[in-house]
């Protein structure tokens, strides 16, 4: 119990993570640059050709996965802005900014790929589905996150801002989980099931489960070289900071 | 292998410019989220060092 406690209390330190963090960068660029010329190859190449949807189908590879991290990175986020606002961490502050850069980037692949599946499945680009408007909102609260952040001449007074806005933001994430099965639109059902069997074919499903490995390994690394950049740059005039420079 | 030729796998029969170029968009995106801390590392590394350099001719 004890050493779990001290392990927290480390994680908040900003040099602690930023030299442990060292170690983990090259596992994680390894397993994701792995993980995704793998899950491309066999999507791209080697998954058979969806009989309804021909090859446009093939987009899924990077559609689902970029909207699992899209959400996930929310969650994350939410309870790194519970954290900030009860305990005052910074490495909390710095973290949460990163998830909000690359969430919105994540949430803009989504929408992206979604809108050019959309063409030729659903004969336009864009619709004012329950999903894909939800997501929508998700994109500009990411947006409006990482600008309340970097608002304000205190950095405190931004980060206190942003992780409000954060907590409030997640009424949002139930809407989004569900709104394929409340507003039965044009957005399809969810492909991939825990409780049952997935509506997919194996042959095709296996690249998929590759692909949302590989993307999850893409995030962590995103997640350390944002956060560690931030770091350097919020501590940039500490001694240990200084001493890495030679 | 599900195409026989290159150009079939281009033209993904008549899907390869939205299959492709949704890969393009996430490549140049995911792209730019990895370069971006990497430079502004350099950044503020490059600002110490001057600062550093400042300081020792003072």
């Amino acid at each position: 119990m004890k050493s779990l406690v001290q392990f927290f209390f480390k994680l908040g330190s900003p040099n602690w993570f930023y030299k442990v963090s060292s170690y983990l960068v090259p596992v994680f660029a390894l397993l994701s640059i792995g993980l995704m010329s793998w899950g491309l190859v066999a999507g791209l190449l080697y998954a058979p050709m969806d009989f309804k949807q021909g090859n446009s189908y093939r987009i899924i590879y990077i559609h689902v996965p970029s909207s699992f991290i899209a959400l996930s990175c929310y969650y994350m986020m939410a309870l790194l802005a519970a954290v900030y606002l009860i305990w005052r961490t910074k490495m909390a502050a710095i973290v949460l900014r990163s998830c909000a850069v690359i969430g919105a980037a994540m949430t803009f692949i989504a929408l992206v790929t979604g809108a050019i599946w959309g063409k030729p499945t659903w004969g336009t680009w864009w619709v004012w589905d329950a999903r894909v408007t939800s997501m929508l909102v998700l994109f500009f609260i990411y947006m409006g996150i990482f600008a309340l952040s970097k608002a304000y001449e205190r950095e405190e007074l931004g980060s206190k801002a942003a992780a409000i806005l954060a907590l409030v933001g997640t009424v949002n994430i139930p809407i989004i989980y569900w709104s394929v099965d409340w507003w039965f639109a044009l957005h399809q059902g969810a492909t991939l099931k825990l409780t049952e069997k997935s509506a997919m074919d194996s042959a095709m499903l296996f690249p998929l489960l590759v692909m949302i490995a590989a993307t999850y390994c893409l995030y962590v690394l995103l997640i350390l070289l944002h956060s560690r950049a931030e770091i350097i740059r919020s501590e940039q005039r500490k001694q240990w900071v200084k001493d890495l420079v030679k | 292998m599900q195409f026989n030729s290159l150009q079939e796998l281009w033209f993904m029969g008549g899907h390869g410019s939205y299959v492709w170029s949704a890969f393009a968009i996430t490549a140049t995106v995911v792209l730019g989220l990895v370069l971006q801390p990497i430079l502004k590392r350099r950044k503020v590394f490059a600002d110490i060092k001057q600062r550093k350099q400042f300081e020792a001719q003072q």
